[in-house]
């Protein structure tokens, strides 16, 4: 199982999801806005390029992923939910697993504080950065796919 | 106290690649190198399924050794 291919695939996405959700961020300011004025011709203004970028790479990872599942005849449920990581060969990968979610657990005890205290700058940042919380937000499954990355990687040596 | 084990000495002595064992007992190759390496425990089971094997009883592969030794 190369966990690290995997889980760059997982860091990508998120990337992706969250630069995708930033350029949403002045769409939905927009939309707030016609709300209040609907004499306005347009509703909202939006920069589609992340949205392709994250449906056009997601997709392409997802297909990948998908493929190889199957080929290795897993079911249904397991092929749609259970992510690429948890593909353990034996019950050695099984305890490596095991051993990374756990380090996983623990840095979102540490990440969630400091993530917190990070959102408290928002209020300096607001007019140069208005989609800061949800750059932030994106830290915390960072934190916490990149710990098991680097678990997995350790354990398995 | 450290679980150490045959594994290798019984593996050469059977003709038996790493990987060949690996698949006679249903685990990874890798898990064949760390187990022979000493940086993997197995459990009951895999060390049942090594023992059948290589037609021996569990404790002439697994046994117990003080650290310093």
């Amino acid at each position: 199982m190369n966990i690290f291919r995997q889980g760059s695939a997982i860091i990508v996405m998120l990337l992706l999801f969250g630069c995708a959700m930033s350029a949403f961020y002045y769409a939905s300011v927009d939309i707030a806005e016609y709300f209040k004025d609907t004499s306005r011709d347009y509703i909202f203004k939006i920069n589609i390029l992340p949205f392709i970028l994250f449906f056009v790479i997601g997709g392409f990872l997802t297909f990948v992923s998908y493929r190889k599942k199957k080929r290795k005849k897993m079911n249904f449920t397991k092929t749609l939910w259970v992510p690429d990581e948890f593909e353990e060969k034996d019950e050695r990968e099984q305890q490596i697993t095991a051993r990374a979610c756990r380090s996983a657990y623990i840095s979102m005890l540490y990440a969630f504080p400091l993530i917190t205290v990070l959102l408290l700058f928002y209020p300096f940042i607001s007019n140069v950065v208005p989609y800061y919380p949800i750059i932030v937000f994106t830290l915390l499954p960072l934190t916490q796919i990149m710990t098991y990355i680097i678990s997995w990687q350790k354990n398995y040596k | 106290m450290v679980i150490k084990n045959r594994v290798k000495e019984l593996r050469a002595r059977h003709d038996l690649t790493q990987g060949n064992l690996a698949d006679h007992v249903n685990v990874t190759r890798q898990t064949i190198v760390a187990l022979e390496k000493g940086s993997y425990v197995p459990s009951l089971m895999l060390a049942m399924n090594i023992a059948r094997t290589f037609k021996l009883p569990i404790e002439e592969i697994f046994y117990l050794e003080d650290e310093e030794s």
